[in-house]
């Protein structure tokens, strides 16, 4: 039974991107000679092919979503020109992580909360203030833009940076992302 | 090679306006095409969705979304704070238009932060109202009763003034706590600089890590704290009270402004008792456990309070 594409997003919402952290951490710790950029580009293709899956098949969504950058990882590392020598033996080697996360890298709703705030504190005044308007505020494009005198293009843009800032916060540890969250609005505070 | 970074940038963009409604049919063929020229565009767009999914859901945590009437049938130069991260145990809205304000309130146990127009923000703590009146000339906020926190965005052009009874907090790019009580003000100064008043008194500066308590018909107060006491004294903002040796009826009195259901110590002696320690400040359960085992004493779980006695009268 085919799902519509709302309810496909949100399942993978729920069930695939909170894993990505992990995912990212494994692969990084496996494979040393994958840079960061290769990593993302693995992560979008991967991404793609759950899309593309019947979601009714996936019994276990974390282990899946390992096993498809698992499989990216070596098809890419056959098909390209130039690998490091040490590349296929590292990717060999990765075994998918079965254990599962455990009650403490759980995160509650309210933990996420937080986060989120903190991570939205990060962003520029402008661009936070959209951001706010159109998650915590539910104003539309064009009332966004009528409230801050900014077009309706201008809102976009910041509502596209902030999505993207905020995704890439959430890419990383927790612990990072705070850090980075205090030192950073303590520099904006002072940049007004 | 396009990076992925810049596939990401691209695929959000698309994601945004598709959610802002803004496609046109020459928008939708562009992006038909992007879709299908790489499968790394394909992936970009659903992690954009998905990650927008989530955000959504966590904002929605916050008392999210205000019904879109308010927002459009309010004017004047700052109209909306939107409510930003209630780190809440109620998930009520907590803010609506007031006269000629904007009027937040947290409820009993509830904490609560708010994103103002201006940058600034206001973290409530239990039990507590701000109204804010934003002009040109002045950010003013009135403090009816509680305590919160303020972060206040550097705008040398408008003071920021909170007004907590008889005493105004003056500020300009700082972060202070107010705490209005019956007839007692105390303020707290994490960072910068603020001019506190009173009445007709003449203004006085306070800096980082000073406190300053302002009484009915008593002189103001103030001293410097050391760190230790100032991280203790903002540990509720993040739901703890921690205590240092503070004797019990205080710890008590502190626990009880975050919860409906109170603790009633039942003997003088107890009352002065020593208590050292961090609690959740909403659960007071665990707290009058606790107590009762270091201090020997036992808890009597009545309907609506929590007595504490001593073990044998």
């Amino acid at each position: 039974m085919a799902m519509d594409s709302d309810s496909r997003t949100r399942w993978i919402a729920a069930n695939i991107m909170p894993c990505e952290p992990e995912v990212r951490r494994w692969v990084r710790r496996s494979v040393a000679t994958l840079a960061r950029d290769e990593c993302d580009d693995v992560l979008q293709e991967a991404y793609a092919r759950i899309w593309n899956t019947e979601f009714s098949r996936i019994a276990n969504p974390r282990g899946y979503f390992f096993q498809i950058v698992r499989n990216l990882l070596m098809e890419q590392a056959r098909h390209a020109r130039i690998v490091p020598m040490e590349r296929m033996g590292e990717i060999e080697a990765l075994r998918v992580a079965s254990e599962d996360p455990g009650p403490e890298r759980r995160v509650t709703a309210r933990q996420e909360l937080e986060r989120l705030c903190g991570i939205a504190a990060t962003l520029p005044a402008k661009c936070r203030r959209v951001f706010n308007l159109r998650s915590f505020g539910g104003c539309s494009r064009r009332e966004i833009a009528e409230r801050l005198q900014i077009s309706e293009r201008t809102v976009e843009k910041h509502l596209a940076k902030a999505y993207l800032r905020i995704t890439e916060a959430m890419e990383e540890d927790e612990g990072t992302v705070e850090m980075f969250a205090v030192k950073t609005r303590k520099d904006d505070r002072d940049a007004l | 090679m396009p990076s992925s970074r810049h596939i990401q940038e691209e695929a959000t963009a698309w994601m945004v306006k598709v959610q802002c409604g803004a496609l046109t049919s020459d928008d939708e063929a562009r992006l038909q095409a992007w879709l299908a020229a790489d499968m790394r565009h394909e992936g970009a767009y659903v992690r954009a969705h998905a990650a927008r999914v989530n955000i959504e859901r966590i904002a929605a945590l916050a008392g999210g979304r205000a019904p879109r009437r308010y927002l459009s049938i309010w004017r004047g130069p700052v109209a909306v704070a939107a409510g930003l991260g209630a780190v809440a145990v109620a998930v009520t809205m907590g803010w609506f238009a007031y006269a000629n304000g904007d009027r937040y309130t947290s409820a009993v146990g509830e904490l609560r932060k708010v994103a103002l127009e201006d940058g600034s923000s206001i973290f409530l703590n239990t039990a507590t109202e701000a109204v804010a009146r934003f002009d040109g000339n002045e950010r003013r906020i009135d403090l009816p009763h509680g305590e919160a926190l303020f972060e206040v965005a550097k705008d040398p052009a408008r003071p920021f003034v909170v007004r907590a009874g008889k005493v105004t907090v003056k500020a300009v790019g700082t972060a202070f706590t107010v705490r209005y009580d019956h007839d007692r003000v105390d303020i707290l100064v994490t960072e910068g600089v603020v001019e506190l008043a009173r009445g007709e008194e003449p203004a006085r500066r306070l800096v980082a890590n000073q406190r300053a308590m302002a009484e009915a018909d008593r002189p103001v107060e103030i001293q410097t704290l050391e760190r230790q006491e100032l991280e203790r004294q903002l540990a509720w903002q993040s739901g703890r009270v921690e205590f240092d040796g503070q004797p019990l009826h205080e710890a008590v009195a502190q626990i009880n402004r975050y919860n409906q259901r109170q603790i009633v110590i039942m003997d003088r002696a107890l009352a002065e008792r020593p208590v050292i320690g961090v609690f959740g400040s909403a659960d007071i359960e665990a707290f009058a456990k606790i107590a009762a085992e270091a201090l020997d004493a036992k808890v009597v779980e009545k309907s609506d309070v929590i007595r504490l006695e001593p073990k044998r009268p």
